[in-house]
């Protein structure tokens, strides 16, 4: 019985297409950010660098990319710090433990992500639990402002992300070799310096696959701001979606967009770069 | 035999299914039907109920409902499936409409299809006709408020300090800036004066909003106390006696905004026009207007007795805005906006 070669491209025809179909939209972004329109949206002959001109040349546009960069990698950062010991615990807890955890995780994963931000203003809204502990404690005078700034997005953007950090850390430490652990702990290593010098650096590819997957998410993200930066703190895919869709300049909205997606993928690139020498590294001891 | 049994089974099951498919696409697919493309929320829950789902009884046309966030967005979509529209009626404001006709994504309507026509106070354009109209306004909650708000110039009281939710610019398509422009001198052709006052508005501002969701959910989770200019269908069911919420149409200037119906060049209009030429029915007209607080433009249809308390008898100070001038501006009013007031 001789293998069909064809059978891995046919089984890979779906993804081709959808594949084949996001890159027919980056495409026709990208020509149209070539292009100028009038006030109502239509698209005018003739080609121009015009919409790169304005969105580079202007600082307050570029005042949507940094602090966008800045609150992106802030809450990756954040989520990190807060998704690595819960994936640890995730993966060394009790059965029982895992499985409160895992279904927590999902739960949060699986339920609608506007209503997941509605929780968060519940809690950091003026009438939220904070504000209220706040006020009652006489820790402060009145209600402190907890969202509709940098921080409130930053909270939701955690949030949000939480679950894709986890899981994607504790399936490399679900995979990891223990005996390493078992060995440096033989020869006279204690937790601490286990964790340091045995588990953190074998779980590093964990760490850079779900730093960069979070970031990704962050950077993309439009309810989030919109919801909890009510027009005080916008991010990038704000500012496309009112260039886009309220003031149909497509051609700006474009320019914005492919800007974005470029200066991430450098990043990324870096970041994938520092990630593998480090990882090499750690494999080389 | 268990093995074959289920084969049995499994070979009816889809038998059945491609049957009922075939029906579905023969049959049932004679049955006439349409797509309109309107809000959701209030102002979609009571067209549901007082319009469509009479309409689908009264002539058994199936109708289906795509629901837009903002004017804007529906047209962002109808621009997008310009050359295979799958919407034959849409709603919108006036001033989205007056762009989509100069797209030219709109197809004319006439007294001859849509006889109803005749009885509307407003008839609107060959491209938009009238389906009823409401004012902007005011909203508040008295229990937060420390005095009684009257007029536009009150959202600049100091007592107001970071309790103010404010429009986005294209919010009721610049409506608010160009109220703010005419409190201060200009109009929507010289908006200086307007930027110059919204920009003494700042302290009070405690955030923006861009759809009317937003614009109430701030006020009853008690983030802000004041909607700087909102329209009454929103706060509407809230205004009962003894309500810590109000509604106030200031005096001077006072602006109707219309919202229309339209047809979808491309698609069927014998349809659509049966449909727009129902909204405009007394019947519905007065059970979509009692419902959330609008005003008919069918000259037989009443006023809803609620609205009598709220909105002016008398229309002294009615200002026409010229909608070629917001729809060809704007954009830099938002850039300016979000330079200028904003402060990104």
């Amino acid at each position: 019985m001789g293998k069909n070669r064809s059978t891995p491209y046919l089984l890979n025809l779906p993804s081709l297409f959808l594949l084949g179909l996001f890159f027919i939209g980056l495409s026709w972004l990208l020509l149209i950010s070539f292009k100028a329109s009038s006030p109502s949206g239509a698209l005018q002959t003739g080609w121009t660098l015009k919409q790169y001109f304005r969105f580079f040349g202007d600082q307050f546009y570029l005042k949507y990319l940094w602090p966008s960069f800045h609150v992106a990698a802030f809450s990756t950062l954040v989520t990190l710090l807060l998704g690595y010991p819960t994936a640890y615990i995730l993966v060394r807890s009790t059965p029982l433990m895992r499985r409160f955890l895992t279904i927590a995780l999902l739960i949060q994963f699986f339920s609608s992500y506007v209503m997941r931000i509605y929780s968060v203003m519940l809690v950091l809204g003026n009438n939220g639990i904070i504000n209220r502990f706040f006020t009652w404690s006489s820790l402060t005078s009145g209600p402190i402002k907890l969202m509709y700034n940098e921080f409130g997005v930053a909270v939701g953007l955690t949030l949000g992300a939480m679950p894709f950090m986890v899981f994607t850390i504790a399936s490399v430490l679900e995979s990891m070799d223990t005996t390493l652990e078992s060995a440096a702990k033989s020869l006279g290593a204690n937790e601490f310096k286990t964790f340091l010098e045995v588990t953190l650096p074998l779980s590093l590819p964990g760490i850079a696959a779900g730093i960069v997957i979070v970031f990704l998410y962050n950077m993309s993200a439009y309810v989030t701001p919109a919801l909890l930066g009510a027009g005080h703190f916008d991010m990038i895919s704000n500012f496309i979606y009112e260039q886009a869709l309220e003031l149909m300049n497509f051609p700006f909205a474009g320019a914005g967009a492919f800007s974005m997606l470029v200066l991430t993928l450098i990043l990324v690139f870096f970041l994938n770069q520092a990630f593998e020498r480090m990882i090499k590294g750690v494999s080389f001891k | 035999m268990r093995d074959q049994w289920i084969k049995k089974l499994g070979l009816g099951v889809f038998v059945m299914g491609w049957i009922i498919g075939l029906l579905g696409t023969t049959a049932f697919g004679q049955q006439k039907e349409i797509t309109v493309m309107t809000w959701g929320g209030v102002w979609g829950d009571s067209f549901r109920t007082n319009v469509i789902e009479p309409f689908m009884k009264k002539t058994g046309i199936k109708v289906n409902i795509v629901t837009q966030i903002t004017n804007r967005d529906g047209l962002t979509k109808l621009m997008a499936q310009k050359d295979n529209p799958q919407i034959d009626v849409w709603t919108a404001d006036d001033a989205t409409h007056a762009l989509a006709a100069e797209r030219g994504i709109l197809a004319p309507l006439s007294e001859a299809t849509v006889p109803n026509l005749k009885f509307s106070n407003h008839k609107g354009t060959e491209f938009s006709a009238v389906w009823y109209t409401f004012i902007p306004g005011i909203y508040y909650r008295t229990d937060k408020v420390p005095f009684e708000l009257k007029t536009w110039e009150d959202l600049w009281d100091g007592r107001l300090k970071g309790k103010l939710a404010a429009p986005e610019v294209v919010y009721t398509s610049a409506r608010f800036m160009v109220i703010v422009s005419l409190i201060s001198g200009g109009n929507e052709k010289n908006m200086d004066p307007c930027f110059a006052k919204l920009a003494a508005l700042k302290p009070n501002i405690a955030m923006f909003y861009r759809t009317d969701a937003e614009s109430i959910k701030f006020l009853e989770s008690g983030e802000a106390t004041v909607c700087a200019m909102g329209l009454l269908p929103n706060v509407y069911k809230l205004l009962e006696k003894d309500s810590p919420y109000r509604f106030v149409v200031p005096a001077k200037p006072q602006l109707i905004i219309y919202n229309n119906m339209a047809l979808i060049k491309g698609r069927d209009s014998k349809l659509g026009s049966e449909l727009i030429n129902y909204m405009l029915s007394t019947e519905a007209q007065e059970g979509h207007c009692s419902t959330i607080g609008l005003i008919p433009v069918n000259k037989n249809a009443k006023i809803p007795e609620k609205l009598k308390n709220i909105v002016p008898a008398k229309w002294e100070n009615l200002y026409t805005i010229n909608l070629d001038v917001v729809n060809q501006d704007i954009g830099k009013w938002t850039e300016r906006f979000n330079k200028e007031i904003k402060g990104l």
